[in-house]
């Protein structure tokens, strides 16, 4: 009774599937938030007849028998695709248009990615994330700024006040990959640096393949409502067709058993 | 006697063996490339005596078994996912594994440590002049089946094996499939990709359902068939004792 096994794959990753699409969904709101999709393998075959081998009668057999045991979950692989840009005003809010990531320091050293453009001030002056890590390289910004303007090449320039002139407050660097979707999501919309990632190319931002830099924009979660929903109906049918067989195994064995009695 | 038990058995053993097929598609119905195993319905009265050529054909063994895989394309959706490919038409993704060339419908691809354009399982997937190198930036593939990464540097283009007789084609799991040794086949000079798109698998539920519902028939069918053989014995060896 393979089946029953088998099956039990089969709704084992009906139910990893569900938790992807509920990830999802969860973060539908999720400022540069890349959803996740479920990538799923067959199981190995056991070959009774291997294809195009000789029958009892000397005839070429042109089909093979193979019983296989199942599925798997292969990867759980993000998908880096554009989110929408969504106008916000907000003077920190920065969005990136095309490929890269910022680059944000934890505190400690690690050096993490993100597209979540949502930054802030600290009391230092320090261009720094909704939990406070600083934007790479350190932009500062004096508190009595009265303007700050991002342009489409990351070039920050600052108008403070009492002086007619935009004082130059650096430039925004930001980080492109080999294999975005080799990133580990580490929370917090953050990415770390992986093997399968490849390293991180540096560049400023409009310039050699990487995306331009949008103020007052942010990147929305990319994930498509309508689309997660369909995936789900997909998973909770096929889970039942899996637990189907279940049960038509399970009443074949009871039939045996009723026999031998 | 009206006919030998092992009509029966062989009829019930064959049906168990067809839920396993029936399993394995179904437990498969989202598997990228996944290409379903036949479930023989058409050998469900197959004589074995023709075959092993014994005078007496009244009796009807079965041989139902998954009777090969079935090559038929899978519908293809979108994912956005730039490394992400379907076959349009025949023809097959060349995979080098360290146990020889593999071939698969699933364009799933990824980048692995080395760098390499790869399943995801991580073998390097084999481009018109061996593996692709993607080391620096993001790339994509293109539906003529180049690949070029986000300045526009085209890094190889991936190759799309076509077999004169794909259905000597063994599987091996993991979405892979074994050409048997010597198998003619031939590369497709210009492949005709869907790019951002995946083949799913062309595992059909209700079939599979209706199916279902067949064999556990044919089972109970099979089985009946055990218990008044069974009966008729013992009916035998009475009369002949009283």
């Amino acid at each position: 009774m393979r089946a029953l096994f088998t099956a039990a794959t089969g709704m084992t990753a009906q139910q990893l599937r569900l938790d992807a699409i509920s990830n999802n969904l969860a973060n539908v709101n999720t400022m540069g938030f890349k959803r996740s999709r479920a990538e799923f393998q067959d199981l190995f075959y056991e070959t009774l007849r291997a294809p195009g081998a000789t029958s009892s009668t000397g005839a070429t057999l042109p089909t093979g028998v193979q019983v296989g045991s199942g599925v798997r979950l292969a990867a759980m692989s993000r998908v880096h695709t554009q989110g929408d840009r969504v106008a916000t005003q907000g003077e920190f809010d920065l969005a990136i248009e095309g490929e890269g990531f910022f680059q944000i320091e934890k505190p400690g050293g690690e050096t993490l990615y993100t597209r979540d453009g949502t930054f802030k001030r600290d009391n230092e002056g320090n261009v720094v994330t909704t939990e406070g890590f600083r934007l790479l390289p350190n932009i500062q910004v004096s508190p009595d700024a009265i303007q700050v303007t991002v342009l489409r090449d990351g070039t920050v320039s600052v108008l403070e006040g009492g002086s007619p002139v935009p004082i130059d407050a650096g430039q925004i660097e930001t980080a492109q990959f080999a294999n975005p979707a080799g990133l580990r999501g580490v929370g917090g919309n953050l990415f770390a640096v992986t093997e399968a990632s490849g390293d991180p190319q540096l560049g400023f931002p409009d310039e050699d393949g990487l995306g331009s830099i949008a103020q007052g924009f942010l990147e929305s979660s990319n994930v498509n409502v309508a689309e997660e929903l369909v995936s789900m109906i997909l998973a909770q049918r096929s889970f039942e067709l899996n637990s189907r067989v279940i049960q038509a195994g399970d009443e074949m064995l009871q039939t045996i058993g009723a026999l031998s009695r | 006697m009206a006919s030998d038990p092992y009509v029966g058995v062989s009829g019930a053993m064959a049906r168990l063996q067809e839920l396993d097929a029936i399993a394995n598609n179904l437990a498969n119905v989202d598997t990228t490339g996944f290409k379903r195993d036949r479930v023989a319905f058409t050998a469900a009265l197959h004589s074995v005596l023709s075959e092993t050529e014994s005078p007496d054909p009244g009796r009807i063994f079965t041989l139902g078994e998954p009777a090969g895989v079935d090559l038929t394309a899978g519908t293809v959706s979108r994912t956005d996912a730039p490394l992400h490919a379907a076959i349009s038409g025949p023809g097959f993704f060349e995979i080098d594994t360290p146990l020889g060339p593999r071939y698969t419908r699933a364009g799933s691809f990824s980048v692995n440590g080395d760098g390499l354009l790869a399943s995801q399982d991580g073998h390097p997937v084999l481009g018109t002049s061996g593996p692709i190198s993607i080391d620096e930036r993001p790339a994509s593939i293109l539906a003529s089946g180049e690949v070029t990464d986000s300045s526009g540097a085209v890094l190889g283009r991936l190759r799309v094996t076509l077999f004169e007789q794909p259905e000597l084609l063994e599987k091996e799991g993991a979405n892979r499939f074994r050409a048997p040794d010597g198998a003619a086949s031939e590369a497709i000079p210009e492949p005709q990709l869907l790019e951002r798109s995946l083949e799913r698998s062309n595992v059909r539920p209700v079939e599979e359902l209706a199916n279902l519902v067949i064999v556990q028939r044919a089972f109970d069918l099979a089985v009946r068939t055990m218990q008044s053989d069974d009966e008729a014995t013992e009916r035998l060896i009475r009369e002949i004792s009283s």
